[in-house]
């Protein structure tokens, strides 16, 4: 199991931790809508859509060095490509449960 | 201070260089999309900016251009800071920008932001950097790839296009145009982008360009407008986007001045052949009123009784012929003609032309209103021709009045024409088949031509009931 420190984090880049928390913050939230939107282009198979909400989070994740998340868009990626969205859904939930962690970890700092 | 404008889409993005050039001494303004970005310039003269590449709206490519081309802005460095630039080859100093930052983990990003200010303050805008920076710290994405080679694919295909297209943002400020509709506009890409769309378009469109954006706005997209310049024709459609994000109106001009011009010539066409058609009929019913005339001048020269009886009903079959012509003449319709009107005027004219004065025949034509063309129209008409002139002739010997009723009744696939008179009836024997006579051959043979049948029998006068296909 993976812990985050937001200490740690905020060091990488040279940050004290109360300017790190709003970038986390912001993170959570454009991150939950992207899983939104993933989920609902799931159900229509819209692979472009998909992979646009994959390129953000990505994105926003190696910004931050949130590695589990980076981790999980690339695989959500090669999922998108061959068209299994059952696997894109699974791997939505294991976000989910990162994303959850963080915000733990959030109310608790 | 010096002051810096950050583009960027991601909200995590503009919230980290916020805070990082903040803390670094420089005063920070940030904008999400190109429009709100060319909003600030026009009161704040950043010394650099830095442009993201992909960005809704405005394309980050497009912003570089037009922000290089602002005279205010020519000390200004411009900086891109994309993913992008770690996954295709990006000619940044062809875009009219001094740097190229890719972005990867904020840790070496901040690094290279510091080292890109540093050597910019240095050498000012004659510091250009040959290559992209932090190309070391990311690894190669194949989404973004994917996604740039798609919007590649759609720009080629709209840049090709001879329809108008224009993006515009919610409130009407032109976000993307491509080639055709420049060229409708007769202004440049740099010119019209963020600027509002009424003020690129003739001011007489305004009110019916802001009540359609307005309506489909408002979700009413199955409407077109269609609007004209001069001699030119456009038809006007439009698509809300409606995203979670941004939310833009993309309007389709299509050129239609052709399609109208060819409208146009076909109506002329048809105008100028129903004008013929009309002579046609016109000169038709001329004819035959004078070969009526003459008929009736040969009547004058007749002593013979049964000669004048013929040259009689040759003259009423010519004129029946004749009253389809005229009302085709002065119908509006040169096919067909109202059935109704032309059986009343019909039985009006014959009983004027062939009752005397001790005799009084009134009519009671039942019909509904129904058209038939030309080639029905004449056989019908010298049938009721026929039936009404041998009612006139023989049904009322020795009478003072006497009542002709015509009726049409809907049976389905069927029609029956019904023709009676209240006069003495015919002999038993008479069929209308059998009948040996000029007039009932007549009647029988248009009656098969029209794929009918006839029956006759007495009932307080002569019936005749004709049963057709549906006119």
């Amino acid at each position: 199991m993976l812990f985050y420190s937001l200490k740690k984090l905020a060091e990488a880049i040279e940050f004290d931790v109360e300017d790190y928390i709003p970038l986390i913050q912001l993170f959570l939230e454009t991150t939950d809508e992207s899983l939104v939107e993933i989920s609902a282009a799931v159900k229509s198979a819209d692979k472009d859509i998909i992979s646009s909400n994959i390129h953000n989070i990505k994105g926003a994740s190696m910004n931050l060095g949130l590695v589990p998340f980076t981790n999980i868009m690339e695989e959500m990626s090669k999922f998108n490509k061959m068209g299994l969205f059952s696997d894109i859904d699974k791997r939505v939930l294991e976000c989910k449960t990162e994303l959850n962690k963080v915000k733990q970890v959030l109310e608790k700092s | 201070m010096q002051k810096v404008l950050v583009v960027d889409n991601n909200p995590v993005v503009l919230q980290y260089m916020e805070t990082f050039l903040s803390k670094n001494g420089y005063t920070v303004k940030t904008a999400e999309n190109g429009l709100i970005a060319l909003d600030i310039v026009k009161d704040y003269i950043p010394d650099y900016v830095f442009v993201d590449l992909i960005m809704p709206y405005i394309k980050g490519e497009l912003l570089v251009s037009i922000l290089k081309e602002r005279k205010d802005l020519s000390e200004t460095s411009i900086i891109i800071l994309s993913g992008v630039a770690a996954e295709i080859e990006l000619d940044y100093i062809a875009m009219g920008a001094d740097a190229c930052i890719a972005k990867g983990p904020f840790n070496s990003m901040g690094k290279h932001i510091s080292h890109v200010l540093n050597e910019l303050a240095k050498n000012g805008s004659n510091q250009k950097f040959k290559q992209v920076i932090g190309l070391e710290d990311v690894f190669k994405r194949s989404i973004t790839e994917e996604l740039m080679v798609a919007k590649l694919h759609g720009e080629v295909i709209l840049e090709g296009i001879s329809d108008c297209i224009i993006e515009l943002s919610i409130d009407y400020r032109i976000v993307y145009i491509n080639n055709a509709a420049l060229n409708f506009l007769n202004k440049s890409e740099k010119n019209v982008i963020a600027s509002n769309l009424l003020n690129n378009i003739d001011s007489e469109w305004h009110g019916e360009i802001i009540d359609f954006l307005e309506k489909i706005k408002n979700g009413d997209t199955s409407k077109s407008i269609e609007l004209n310049r001069g001699n030119e024709y456009f038809l006007i459609t439009a698509k809300y986007l409606n995203s979670t994000k941004d939310n833009t109106i993309v309007l389709i001009i299509k050129d239609i001045s052709l399609h109208k011009q060819r409208e146009e010539e076909l109506k002329k066409k048809i105008s100028e052949r129903e004008m013929m058609i009309k002579e046609v009929y016109h000169r038709v019913k001329n004819n035959l009123a004078m070969v009526s005339s003459i008929i009736n001048l040969q009547l004058g020269e007749s002593d013979n009784v049964e000669a004048v009886r013929a040259l009689n009903d040759l003259r009423s079959r010519i004129d029946s012929i004749s009253m389809v012509h005229a009302k085709l003449f002065r119908g509006k319709d040169l096919n067909n003609i109202n059935l109704d009107d032309y059986i009343m005027d019909l039985v009006a004219n014959l009983i004027d032309s062939f009752v005397h004065s001790e005799l009084t025949i009134a009519a009671d034509i039942t019909f509904p209103e129904v058209a038939v063309d030309f080639d029905k129209a004449v056989p019908l008409g010298i049938i009721i021709t026929e039936l009404t002139t041998n009612a006139l002739k023989y049904a009322y010997e020795g009478q003072v009045s006497g009542l002709i009723s015509i009726s049409y009744l809907d049976k389905g696939e069927n029609i029956e024409i019904i023709f009676a008179d209240n006069g003495k009836g015919l002999s038993s024997d008479l069929s209308v088949e059998g009948a040996e006579t000029l007039g009932f051959n007549l009647i029988t043979t248009l009656v098969m031509q029209l794929q009918g049948s006839v029956n006759v029998e007495n009932k307080n006068g002569a019936v005749f009931t004709i049963t057709l296909p549906r006119l």
